[in-house]
């Protein structure tokens, strides 16, 4: 199946530094929401709240569909899976590096410290 | 804990079985960091790396995806307590350049050593100097959604 083209994830970055932003996706969650209701909990202007829209809906972010007058906006969620398969890649990057860091530096140790403490038994 | 940033993408705390000088010099000379560097299957095949703050480093890897290329910048030397640098893939097909922050702190713990990992993602040079990079607070309740 072909895969849809990736979103800029610097895009997503930037969108989601903002808390006002994270707030409105948290809210919004899996439903739609009009514009008005989106801004109500923010002690903001309309114009204020649908210029940080615009920045979620640039970044993929957000969905608006507009029935006549009325916007309503609702969350895309794979900007946001993509954002974590892109963490989880440095994750595995960097786990597995330090793992073999850990090899590195018990090599370095041993030459150090020859064999002072891991071949002698201790006594009961 | 205070300097946690609530920005952080990723943290690893590891505890290594070696004095602090030794774990720091392992990240300070490409001879020694190109035998660790990179999770098993990857390997470092060439590269270049200035280690003060503003020199730039550069990896060459071969990974079972093919050959890759990471590189960045030191902003912060500390010796033996902190190494930090920009962090970026070059030519990583799957994801468009993304820049962010590494910075690795030392502690020493008796005869261990703990080591502090945190990365941050910044969009641009311009949010990292507003220190707007701070995305990710409520990432994973966001995530969690999805």
């Amino acid at each position: 199946m072909p895969r849809a083209p990736k979103p800029d994830l610097d895009d997503a970055f930037f969108a989601l530094s903002d808390p006002t932003r994270r707030s409105i996706l948290e809210r919004l969650g899996a439903r739609e929401a009009g514009v008005t209701e989106i801004a109500e909990p923010h002690d903001m202007s309309l114009p204020a709240i649908s210029k940080h829209l615009r920045v979620l809906e640039q970044a993929g972010l957000i969905t608006r569909r507009v029935e006549g007058r009325q916007h309503f906006l609702r969350v895309n969620p794979d900007p946001l899976q993509q954002a974590k398969q892109w963490i989880e890649k440095q994750r595995v990057f960097w786990e597995g590096s330090f793992d073999r860091l850990a090899e590195h530096l018990e090599r370095v140790t041993a030459q150090t410290k020859p064999a002072a403490k891991s071949t002698k038994p201790r006594k009961p | 804990m205070s300097s946690t940033p609530t920005t952080a993408i990723l943290e690893i705390v590891r505890t290594f079985n070696a004095p602090r000088q030794v774990v720091f010099d392992a990240f300070t000379t490409f001879d020694v960091i190109k035998t660790w560097f990179g999770p098993e299957k990857c390997q470092v095949q060439s590269g270049t790396m200035d280690f003060k703050v503003g020199g730039e480093y550069s990896f060459n890897m071969l990974t079972p995806g093919g050959l890759m290329t990471v590189a960045g910048h030191y902003t912060d030397i500390t010796p033996p307590e902190r190494i930090a640098f920009t962090w970026r893939w070059l030519d990583d097909e799957d994801w468009n350049p993304l820049h962010s922050q590494i910075t690795i702190e030392f502690r020493e713990q008796g005869a261990t050593t703990e080591m502090r990992f945190v990365q941050i993602g910044f969009p641009s040079e311009e949010s990292r100097n507003n220190h707007e990079h701070g995305w990710c607070g409520s990432f994973d309740k966001l995530g969690a959604r999805c």
